[in-house]
């Protein structure tokens, strides 16, 4: 498969997926939701690995990984600030504590996810300060 | 730009596109383009594999242009 075809069922599985997921979900049925969404991104996964060409390399990765450091400064920054104003406008609107206690619960998995995953691909460096003084 | 390369010329001399260049070294023709319009430096790894496909050294397919400071 070339990264045509493979882009193009990438867009109709992703439709399928958002209507799958939204019919679910107006229809009260968060189960078949998540299976759809898994299934969809299982197939999305498993088509990507059907294509021969390369999809990614490291000019890709390094601009991948720039933009997401970036969005992680940005959105951690505004949602960290919007928990703040909602839980301290709580005398106003009793909602807003439950709205800045979820985005604030959202900063602290985004930051632990972040922490993971800086763990799991920083593995191989541990221990190298320690070599310094030899 | 710090680092330049003359990944174009050797491509010439070997009468290879962009594309089967890429192939060879295993990124995408973007990067290739990228490459050559010193628009991005590649890692040690890619720069070896490329000198290699021209059956070059690396200090002849890519020079570092740092300043004496």
């Amino acid at each position: 498969m070339d990264k045509k075809k493979f882009r193009s069922y990438s867009v109709v599985i992703s439709a399928l997926m958002g209507a799958g997921v939204g019919i679910s979900v107006a229809n009260g049925k968060p189960g078949i939701a998540l299976a759809v969404l898994l299934t969809g991104q299982w197939s999305i996964y498993w088509l990507k690995s059907r294509v021969k060409e390369v999809m990614e390399d490291e000019m890709i990765t390094m601009y991948a990984g720039k933009a997401a450091k970036k969005v992680f400064e940005i959105f951690g920054l505004l949602i960290s600030a919007g928990s703040m104003v909602f839980i301290a406008l709580k005398s106003r609107e009793p909602y807003f504590e439950y709205v800045g206690y979820t985005l604030a619960f959202s900063a602290v998995t985004m930051v632990l996810i972040y922490a993971i995953a800086y763990y799991y691909y920083t593995r191989g460096l541990r221990g190298l300060m320690s070599d310094d003084n030899e | 730009m710090m680092i330049t390369n003359k990944i174009k010329v050797f491509r010439a001399i070997n009468d290879m596109t962009q594309g089967e260049l890429a192939e060879k070294v295993g990124v995408t023709r973007q990067t290739i383009i990228a490459l050559e319009k010193g628009k991005y430096n590649p890692s040690l790894e890619l720069a070896f594999k490329i000198a290699h496909v021209f059956d070059v050294g690396i200090e002849e397919a890519f020079s570092y242009q740092g300043s004496e400071n």
